[in-house]
């Protein structure tokens, strides 16, 4: 295969890493003062996971050592090479916005503006690797605009519930929470519908296997039966990171390994 | 004046004026001897089990036959590994070329995800891409690529596209050749005369073999060893 693990873990983190960023700074733009520190968690969190991502992307390159290359050489024409400029302004952006809030005082014009600026770089940071997926042409499960809000919205799904369960809060509101699920459902649900070899890509074995326990059974199913049934909200949010995480192995196993069908 | 001979077309001068390099691969001449597939592996030391150019044997779906392609990077006008590369290493050149700058090459891969014709691999001496490039070091001195010297049918036939003139154009009009994976909108400058559309889910990776791939040649006991690896 010629994306891996890393890549794999790469995608799961940066969505983890967006969701915790859009936490931090939502609190961070709180009335509250006690609210507002609450966002200084799931910004270092938020730090914390796509520099961890940012070092399994290395280890990814072939050469490791030429990595730099990235950062300087620029192609307006490549998801990645956006990639890695939205991740740059998105860590120094997270900082900023670390060191507003750890001053305690309600933010003034222009931190707000970064914070908000910091709420677009989430945004993007999880939803371009959908668009890397998307210039991989010899790879067709992978050709389908898609895989963006897919990503994106179980990314950010994801790193909402942890970043929330860490800080020790109430869980997001019932409706948001299925609201996510339900989006994320019906992407996946057409991205399956869309893709001419859909009978191999959530068949019960192999890759497949993958689709169908992790992403809908553990990732959809199971938070939506705990929701309704008030069950505990540590295994609501194991099941949806889980599930985050179970999308992308899907997603990066899936189009490497099964044949496009006639 | 007549006709240049073959050997009398070598020199500077010659394809000095090259504006769209292409190649027009005749599938009804090629007899799958392989001599341009070593030909390319001798010129650019291409590492044990990887291709810059491969001659791929096809069974027919229909009939117990089969059919040999040579595939190679398509040098497509529209090139999707161009636009992927995030450090801009596959530039075009002058002459419409498409090759891997291994200076500014870090390993990424994007390229290799986004050739639709599988012909970009990671040289595992290098831990560079690598793939064809029309052997640029001898068609700027005149001489055509390594797999069309050796070829000893002819069917590889290499030349401008942008030249009405050139054989390569009127073998490409003349012969109706067509492009692999037309609808991909890649625009290669690689054409096939007598191509046929089953050879394109045939060969699902192109030039380099994946698991989905089962040709009926001595390369694929090699395949597990490198697909897995």
């Amino acid at each position: 295969m010629t994306w891996g693990v890393p890549v794999i873990l790469y995608f799961f983190l940066a969505g983890l890493a967006a969701g915790a960023a859009l936490h931090g700074v939502t609190r961070a733009l709180s009335e509250d003062a006690a609210s507002r520190k609450a966002g200084l968690g799931s910004l270092s969190l938020a730090v914390g996971l796509i520099a961890v991502g940012a070092g399994l992307l290395t280890l990814e390159l072939e050469r490791p050592s030429d990595v730099w290359m990235l950062i300087f050489h620029a192609n307006p024409h490549s998801a990645i090479s956006w990639g890695v400029r939205i991740i740059v302004a998105f860590v120094l952006c997270c900082f900023y916005c670390w060191s507003v809030v750890r001053g305690g005082v309600q933010p003034n014009r222009r931190e707000r503006v970064a914070l908000r600026a910091a709420q677009v770089l989430a945004v993007l940071l999880a939803s371009y690797p959908g668009i890397v997926l998307i210039q991989a042409e010899a790879i067709p499960m992978w050709s389908s605009w898609l895989l963006v809000p897919l990503l994106a919205v179980s990314g950010v799904h994801a790193g909402l519930v942890l970043s929330k369960w860490l800080a020790g809060e109430e869980p997001l509101e019932r409706r948001w929470e299925i609201g996510f699920i339900a989006v994320t459902l019906l992407m996946f649900v057409l991205l399956v519908l869309d893709r001419a070899d859909s009978a191999d890509l959530v068949r019960l074995d192999g890759i497949g296997l993958i689709a169908v326990i992790g992403v809908v059974g553990i990732g959809m199913l199971a938070p939506v039966i705990l929701i309704l049934m008030n069950g505990s909200r540590t295994l609501r949010a194991i099941c949806v990171v889980a599930g985050c995480l179970a999308l992308r192995a899907w997603l990066i196993f899936g189009g490497q390994t099964i044949a496009p069908a006639a | 004046m007549s006709e240049l001979l073959p050997w009398e077309k070598v020199g500077p001068e010659y394809r000095k004026n090259l504006k769209q390099a292409g190649m027009v691969i005749d599938l009804n001449r090629c007899t799958g001897c392989h001599a341009c597939s070593v030909a390319c592996k001798t010129e650019h030391e291409t590492p044990l089990g990887d291709f810059r150019m491969r001659v791929r044997y096809l069974e027919r779906p229909d009939k117990p036959t089969i059919s040999f392609v040579p595939l190679i990077c398509m040098h497509c006008q529209d090139a999707p590994c161009l636009d992927a590369c995030p450090t801009s290493a596959v530039v075009r050149t002058d002459d419409g070329r498409v090759v891997i700058d291994e200076d500014r090459c870090c390993g990424n891969k994007a390229c290799v995800t986004a050739c639709p014709y599988g012909a970009i691999f990671i040289n595992d001496e290098t831990h560079k891409a690598e793939k064809c490039d029309f052997c640029g070091h001898r068609t700027e001195v005149g001489l055509d690529p390594a797999c069309a010297s050796a070829c000893p049918t002819d069917a590889i036939v290499f030349g401008d596209m942008a030249d009405p003139n050139d054989p390569v154009s009127q073998l490409a009009k003349g012969k109706q050749a067509k492009a692999f994976k037309e609808e991909s909108g890649t625009l290669p400058t690689v054409l096939y005369v007598d191509h046929e559309k089953w050879m394109e889910q045939a060969s699902n990776a192109g030039v380099q073999l994946s698991a989905n791939d089962r040709d009926v040649t001595y390369e694929q006991d090699n395949l597990d060893t490198k697909v897995s690896s």
